[in-house]
């Protein structure tokens, strides 16, 4: 329900061009950020990108003046969209993502995903780290050999890995396992 | 009993990874297969566990239906859900039980292997020897009669190694334990088949077929540590 | 080529869910159940992958790996995309989650054409040279499509559009240099794998 009120929020502050009714919208970030404690770098990084956006605009913009007023809107809509989904939708992780109305399959798809995240994030960091101390002083085609070639390897790997989860997911009574919410209600 | 007869078979590559293997394991035995890389052992296990078909040579349970529950080499290989709790609770669940019942029957198993605080933990948060123990969760929660085991001792330190060990001396069921860690073996075994090249080379009581240096030898092996430290 | 919030008009969002969710769901339907945990440890590799990095000159970039996902993953590669830019926004706070649609619909609809494109020549001759032209081109096409979302979204940004698409040439370049790269490495390693 979060997620849906978040992501109507956005959507209302994404279709709004109008100066009053942005500064209608800002009053809920505003309340959050003064309720909720933020990461400043975060805010702060997203400002220096929303500043080269303005710019850019401004440049590209038929008309100078309306280039810059429409960058400024939309990063003003920006802090308001990102300050809304940090407080309201990124705290509740990934518990809320599963619980989501989705496809039982794309649910499957997503908690997989998450494990094969964590399980190759070592396995490709030591690949790229070996073969950076194998040739530290690789030239670009070199570099995006190597990158090409890790990334081939970690395939292969996940590939195999594959099979044998899902060999596990077989013997252990199939996919009907993965029908378990956060709440642990009754799923099927 | 678990009844292994002629058993063969070749992966679709052609490799012919079992070559005719026959053995018998009663009811509450604990039984070690050992032998080199790619003697076969891990085929074996996943055969017998019937996530392989069986097309040449037989398997029987004494003539019951199999229930054996299989952990693997890799235990992240089948630790999958976004929590040990849901991890463990998922063949029940995938069997047709309730979430709620899956999960009361999982905090139980937990509690009885003494780590019922992991259950909201993450796998990636697991130590190597967490998430053996998880994998066993996993696969008891179903209640097995016979447990293969896949190199459980893989990649654990000697504290989550002893752990392991006592965890399965002490269970009363069949035990299929296929691995390197002939010491390991040797605490929880009381028979032994050496696999070699995809048939049985040797079969017999341990420690007895473990003090044959030229058996073990001829098969890639090499005697316990606790022997050859004599 | 993330696209970020606040920049397209609700026609051009809604038009991206709508796409996207054929997609996914075409996608879904064409992708064996058993296939699933492959679709989703290949959709994490390629998620990983495509955050390191990459030493370019004075600076580094990150790839985007479109024709690589596309040629292996295929029809799946839409819920592939759409997992991984979902996961991506919560697990790390990079990206949107609203214009996930239009996000999924212009990277994950580029891999697809470069499937239907050059996957055939690919995956079944290993040609060097075609997974080089598909590298360029799916970076060049996810250009293309964001740019048109971008003009779609408002007139002004067309010159935007444009830059946007020049911008991405030298990125396309490389890319087409890895895919190929790859394509030759799978093709001596693992030649069933792109089979």
């Amino acid at each position: 329900m979060m997620i849906f009120c978040a992501l109507c929020y956005a959507f209302a502050v994404s279709v709004s061009s109008s100066l009053y009714v942005l500064l209608a919208e800002s009053i809920l970030p505003v309340i959050l950020l003064c309720r909720k404690k933020f990461p400043l770098p975060y805010i702060l990084k997203l400002n220096v990108i929303n500043a080269l956006m303005v710019i850019t605009l401004a440049l590209t913009w038929p008309d100078l003046r309306e280039g810059l007023m429409m960058g400024m809107v939309i990063a003003w809509r920006v802090n308001i969209i990102y300050v809304v989904f940090a407080a309201l939708v990124f705290p509740l992780g990934l518990g809320a993502v599963y619980s989501l109305a989705m496809p039982e399959k794309f649910r499957v798809l997503v908690i997989l995903t998450v494990r094969g995240i964590f399980i190759l994030r070592d396995s490709l960091d030591s690949a790229l780290v070996s073969a950076k101390l194998r040739a530290p002083d690789a030239g670009l085609m070199m570099r995006l050999k190597i990158f090409a070639y890790v990334l081939g390897s970690v395939l292969i790997r996940s590939a195999n890995r594959s099979e044998r989860m899902t060999q596990a997911v077989e013997l252990r009574g199939g996919f009907k396992g993965f029908m378990q919410d956060r709440k642990g209600e009754a799923a099927c | 009993m678990l009844e292994v007869k002629d058993l063969r078979y070749r992966y679709p590559d052609g490799h012919e990874a079992l070559r005719g293997v026959t053995f018998r394991v009663n009811d509450g035995e604990k039984v070690a297969l050992v032998g080199a890389n790619g003697s076969g052992k891990s085929t074996l296990l996943l055969l017998i566990a019937g996530a392989l078909e069986v097309k040449e040579g037989g398997i029987t349970f004494g003539g019951k239906a199999a229930n054996v529950g299989l952990t693997f080499q890799d235990a992240d290989d089948e630790l999958l859900m976004p929590s040990v709790l849901e991890d463990v609770a998922f063949s029940l669940v995938a069997g047709g039980m309730s979430v709620s019942k899956a999960h009361e029957r999982a905090v139980r198993m937990l509690e009885s292997l003494g780590i019922a605080h992991l259950a909201q933990r993450p796998p990636h948060r697991l130590s190597g020897g967490e998430k053996r123990i998880v994998s066993f969760a996993g696969v008891l929660v179903r209640e097995p009669e016979i447990l293969a085991l896949d190199e459980p001792s893989a990649g654990l330190d000697p504290r989550a190694r002893r752990r392991v060990i006592n965890f399965l001396r002490e269970t009363e069921r069949t035990i299929l334990l296929a691995t390197h860690d002939l010491d390991m073996a040797l605490d929880i075994c009381t028979r032994a088949v050496i696999l070699s090249d995809g048939v049985v080379a040797a079969e017999g009581k341990l420690p007895d077929l473990f003090t044959d240096r030229e058996i073990l030898e001829a098969n890639g092996l090499e005697l316990p540590l606790r022997y050859a430290m004599l | 080529m993330h696209i970020s919030e606040g920049i397209l008009s609700g026609g051009v969002l809604i038009a991206g869910w709508a796409v996207t969710c054929a997609g996914v769901g075409v996608g879904l339907k064409r992708t064996d159940p058993a296939k699933i945990v492959r679709t989703a440890l290949l959709a994490s590799a390629f998620f990983l992958a495509s955050l390191v990095h990459v030493k370019i000159g004075p600076g580094s970039a990150h790839l985007l790996l479109i024709a690589p996902m596309g040629i292996i993953l295929g029809w799946a590669v839409f819920p592939a995309v759409l997992a991984a830019l979902m996961l991506q926004a919560l697990l790390f706070g990079f990206g949107g989650l609203l214009v996930l649609g239009v996000n999924t619909m212009v990277m994950a609809g580029s891999a697809l054409a470069v499937y239907g494109v050059f996957g055939r020549a690919v995956r079944e001759r290993g040609s060097l040279a075609m997974a080089f032209i598909a590298g360029v081109s799916g970076v060049m096409l996810a250009a293309v499509f964001a740019g048109i979302c971008l003009a779609l979204s408002d007139s002004g940004f067309v010159n935007a559009a444009k830059i946007l698409a020049v911008a991405h040439i030298p990125v396309a370049l490389i890319e087409g240099a890895v895919t190929a790269f790859l394509v030759a490495w799978l093709k001596k390693a693992a030649p069933e794998f792109l089979s």
